[in-house]
């Protein structure tokens, strides 16, 4: 009834203001021109191909894929190093114009998981704005997850962040995480897509689960870490004390160990051979009470100011660089004494089986026909999801207790994977995983060595020795020509070795 | 030395049920006969097989104080001189109760085991009550059958109740994995005729005589027509073993070889490209070469029989794996070895025994699972019935099961034993981490065997500190605390026995330290 009394005028003017302020709406939302973070992104072409552990001499299939990668200081390109592993090309796309640009690896941590790219033209990325970063968000913060549409504006997502605690990554290592709860719109897939609080980044995306709808975001205090170190002359990583500590919860431990009820702290339970921890003194069975002021608890926790308990292997890695001086209180025997450690970077490929190869091919040597190898734990991994239990247990052994284990002198396990059948190798064909000991009498520490060995034959035979049966076998140096000649032609290998002898 | 191959054949099975595929029965039957020779009298011969329905108790090692589970097996026997029944120890094994029946008696009468060999799956029955032996008529044991030549299985197998007969040829005579032990090898004869569940113990004829033993076969979906049967020298061999009363187990030279069939391996050692020799690998202390040969020994001939380069001796007009010699040899008995070392060839007897390691790798049979049970915690030595049983996947624990005779484990540590599971209390809820630890000392003491587990338990002290390998934290017991809550544990986890100590398989002087 009081419709019919409003004026025709004014309802036409109501109309016509809805009609705008649902057009700024739309303006806001396709998040185009007029939103700054586009010069904060950049598209990252991946192009990859990766290796075959078990036939080292063979190249995976090249594949393809696409991450987000952020603009930090330099500027640089930041993205998760899962990424570029294995890349043989990469590439920058700007996101508003579509032009691209060749880029480079500077920086990469595997253990970590990231990585820092630089464009090839110097002036590529100088137009681009970079984001600042921030280690403040805390349990219950929103972070706002960014993906980019196909029209190259983005869609960002919100979700609130569950719990701050170390987790798992890529390629193995243990680091901070924020768990986030929320889905992500599968039309908009790219990987490594950054997650920022307000409009500074908080963290790069390195897991989603749809079903489960959890989001794992690397976190700021890890990027940022890495992205001090790789400014620096050079990339020393996130640093390692060689020490492995446990609760010391049990009421039974404390009393035997004769801990006073109200000592808190955690037991060390190892100290690795030659490591930082070892250097400065501490041995098994000191209670690790503090460090860098920081208090320890029962349960292996130290107050974090923003956190609240977090474990201790975080302070341990990755607030500290390597070369700092870090004051440690420890309990000995009834007494608490100070102790000073400076943790060191201990370069993956330093480790007697290393975690992971990645961005060089497998190393090998063929010597007539036997197929010689370092064991990483890429090979064992090449043997599936289940290769816990598929691999030869000997060499999953090595891998897992290379930290308990005297080396002995080796600097890699060298193993003979395989034979390689030629009419020369009858006999030897079903010989696979073996670990090789000396060569003609000669110790053998790494590839290298093989070659070096082969200078002098034992009685005008090369002597094979392994760890196990068949314990010995000989190679005739005059029919290695020949077995090579073979495996030339019948198995069409491109080379033999791909080791550089020096 | 034939102690088993690294990679088993997973597939071999024939305890187990499977169903054969009923269209093998129907090509049997439209088959005209190829000769009437395969068994000359079935009237006669049938009145020599028996079926066999035995209710075995299965050892339980997940919770090793266990009665343990009731099973029913149904096997075939035969009756041979002097009121004896054979059959396979896999029918045998574990029996608490086994009833026999024969044809043409509706009775079923109680039977008991009199020897029973679980390296050889052989096993001697008795029945006490001599009736059973009434129109019965006992089977005389043959030779080894040739290649092709035609035999019958009698028994009892799924499809019916009544006596079956299947038909087929002599495929092949050679070694193999006997799946009972799943580590022993020995000849076993490959046959065609149809074998399965319930053929197990039964005879095998060639005439009118029993070549064979059925024992085990392939699953169908893994190969077809395939059936072993326990040849006669292995059947002698243990009607020989137990004249005295007591079954001795297999002999074995302890050692390991490679055969030495590569040209450039051959030259090496000194040899001429003619087709001898094979090169030891391995000398297991425990085994009765310790001392006599060295690993580099190349090995020429075996009681003056020359070995092949590819381990193979030619014995009674048979081409023969070299451990056939030492297979039909007994405790007690010596072999001449011919060898050549450092370029000069000499001759070595050697006394040959049972090396003891190699039972932990072995399935074992009528035996109860040891264990010790402190704390609510429960300890238990490694042996391949654990590991399988309780599905253990810790990579230690696996390693050591796998190298415990290759790297002569079993020199320091006859037992390895295993912290297995922890039954929940407040007294242990911190110990949880250390579930499938590998024990090595409690209270300074170095634990060889599951004994000294007991031993270190009994001795009175204020704590109990337990080191485990890879933990550098012990794991501390109080003494207090146990006791107190002792009886709370066993009565809340229904604990029938805090240990059992039998049924070791190592020998009294290796259980302390040697020397």
């Amino acid at each position: 009834m009081l419709t019919r009394k409003i004026p025709f005028l004014l309802l036409i003017a109501i109309c016509l203001v809805f009609q705008s302020c649902s057009g700024m709406k739309t303006a806001r939302s396709a998040g185009s021109t007029s939103d700054p973070l586009i010069g904060s992104l950049i598209r990252v072409n991946v192009a990859g191909q990766g290796y075959n552990f078990h036939r080292p001499w063979n190249q995976g299939s090249p594949s393809t894929h696409t991450a987000i990668g952020v603009i930090v200081q330099g500027p640089r390109v930041l993205l998760t190093a899962q990424m570029i592993a294995n890349h043989r090309y990469v590439e920058l796309e700007k996101l508003e114009t579509g032009r691209k640009g060749r880029a480079e690896v500077e920086v990469v941590d595997y253990e970590a998981n990231l990585a820092l790219l630089k464009a090839k033209d110097p002036d590529f990325l100088t137009d681009m704005r970079p984001l600042e970063l921030t280690t403040e968000a805390v349990s219950g913060d929103l972070l706002t997850i960014l993906q980019i549409k196909g029209n190259g504006n983005i869609a960002p997502s919100e979700s609130p962040i569950t719990s701050i605690e170390l987790a798992r990554q890529a390629f193995g290592g243990f680091f901070l995480t924020y768990r986030l709860n929320g889905s992500l719109q599968y039309r908009y897939n790219n990987a490594t897509l950054p997650a920022l609080k307000g409009r500074k980044l908080a963290g790069l995306l390195t897991g989603y689960d749809a079903k489960a709808q959890t989001i794992d975001i690397l976190s700021a205090p890890i990027l940022s870490h890495f992205l001090k170190e790789a400014t620096g002359e050079n990339y020393r990583g996130f640093p390692r004390f060689g020490v492995r500590v446990v609760p010391t919860d049990d009421p039974q431990l404390r009393r035997y160990e004769g801990i006073p009820d109200d000592l808190e702290g955690v037991y060390v339970q190892q100290v690795a051979r030659g490591s930082a921890g070892e250097k400065a003194g501490i041995k098994v069975g000191d209670i690790i009470v503090e460090m860098a002021g920081y208090p320890v608890d029962r349960h292996g926790s130290y107050p974090h100011p923003l956190y609240g308990k977090v474990s201790l292997p975080h302070l341990i890695r990755c607030v500290f660089f390597a070369g700092d001086k870090i004051k440690v209180s420890v309990f000995r025997k009834g007494k608490t004494r100070e102790i000073e450690i400076v943790p060191e970077e201990i370069p993956v490929k330093d480790f007697l089986v290393p975690p992971y190869v990645v961005d060089t091919p497998p190393r090998y040597y063929i010597l007539g026909g036997l197929v010689l190898q370092e064991l990483s734990l890429s090979y064992l991994q090449e043997y599936g999801s289940q290769w816990l239990v598929k691999a030869p247990i000997g060499l999953v052994n090595y891998q897992k207790n290379q930290h308990a284990i005297d080396p002995g002198g080796r600097e890699k396990i060298v193993f003979l994977s395989q034979v390689l059948r030629t009419s020369q190798t009858i006999g030897y064909g079903s010989l696979t995983d073996l670990v090789v000991t000396r060569i003609n009498h000669k110790a053998i520490n790494k590839l290298e060595d093989v070659p070096r060995a082969l200078e002098t034959p034992v009685k005008g035979f090369h002597r094979v020795e392994f760890e196990e049966h068949p314990k010995v076998i000989y190679i005739d140096p005059a029919e290695i020509e020949g077995i090579n000649r073979q495996i030339r032609q019948r198995y069409n290998l491109p080379a033999l070795q791909n080791i550089a002898i020096k | 030395m034939i102690r088993g191959v690294k990679k088993f054949m997973k597939k071999v099975l024939l305890n187990g049920r499977f169903l054969c595929p009923l269209f093998l029965a129907v090509i049997w039957l439209a088959l005209p006969p190829a000769s009437m020779g395969a068994i000359d009298d079935i009237s006669r011969i049938r009145k020599g097989v028996i079926k066999i329905t035995v209710i075995a108790q299965k050892a339980d090692y997940a919770v090793p104080w266990n009665p343990g589970r009731m099973d029913r097996k149904t096997g075939t026997g035969f009756i041979i001189s002097d009121n004896r029944v054979l059959t396979n120890a896999h029918i045998a094994s574990n029996a608490r109760f086994i009833a026999v029946e024969k044809e043409g008696d509706a009775r079923k009468y109680e039977a008991r085991v009199r020897f029973v060999a679980h390296d050889c799956d052989l096993a001697m029955l008795e029945v006490p009550d001599r009736t059973f032996f009434n129109d019965t008529v006992p089977l005389s044991i043959g030779g080894v059958p040739t290649l092709n030549s035609v035999v019958a299985v009698l028994g009892y197998p799924i499809g019916g109740r009544r006596l079956s007969v299947t038909r087929g040829v002599v495929s092949r005579v050679d070694y193999h994995i006997y799946s009972h032990s799943m580590l022993d090898q020995h000849l076993a004869i490959q046959i065609d005729a149809a074998i399965n569940p319930g053929n197990s113990g039964g005879p095998v004829f060639q005439g009118n005589t029993v070549v064979g033993v059925a024992f085990q076969g392939y699953r169908g979906d893994v190969a077809q027509n395939v059936g072993f049967m326990i040849p006669v020298p292995v059947i002698n061999r243990f009607m020989k073993d137990v004249e005295d009363g007591r079954y001795d187990r297999y002999v074995d030279l302890g050692i390991r070889y490679f055969p030495l069939l590569n040209g450039a391996h051959r030259r090496a050692v000194g040899l001429g490209p003619e087709d001898s020799g094979v090169m030891l690998t391995h000398v297991y202390s425990a085994g009765p070469c310790n001392g006599i040969l060295e690993v580099g020994d190349i090995l020429l001939a075996i009681d003056g029989l020359p070995i092949f380069s590819d381990g193979y001796v030619q014995m009674d007009g048979e081409r023969l794996h070299m451990a056939e010699v030492v297979e039909r040899k007994f405790k007690g008995d010596s072999v001449r070895l011919t060898i050549l070392r450092r370029n000069t060839t000499r001759e070595l007897e050697v006394a040959l025994n049972s090396p003891w390691p190699f039972v932990m790798q072995t399935w074992r049979h009528d035996v109860r699972p040891r264990f010790v049970a402190f704390g609510g915690m429960v300890f238990q030595p490694l042996s391949r019935a654990f590991i399988k049983e309780t599905n253990l996947r810790d990579i230690d624990v696996l390693y050591r099961f796998t190298y415990y005779l290759d790297n002569e484990l079993y020199l320091e540590t006859p037992e390895i034993i295993v912290l297995s599971k922890i039954l929940p209390d407040p007294i242990n809820i911190y110990s949880r981490r250390f579930v499938n630890s590998i024990i090595l000392e409690i209270n300074g003491m170095k634990i060889r065997v599951l004994e000294d587990v007991s031993e270190a338990f009994k001795k009175p002290a204020e704590y109990y500190v337990i080191r485990l390998l890879g933990k550098g934290r012990p794991l501390v017991l109080e003494r207090k605390a146990v006791e107190e809550a002792r009886t709370r544990i066993l009565r809340r986890y229904g604990v029938l026995s805090e240990e059992y100590l039998g049924d070791s398989f190592v020998p009294e002087d290796w259980r302390k330290p040697k020397g």
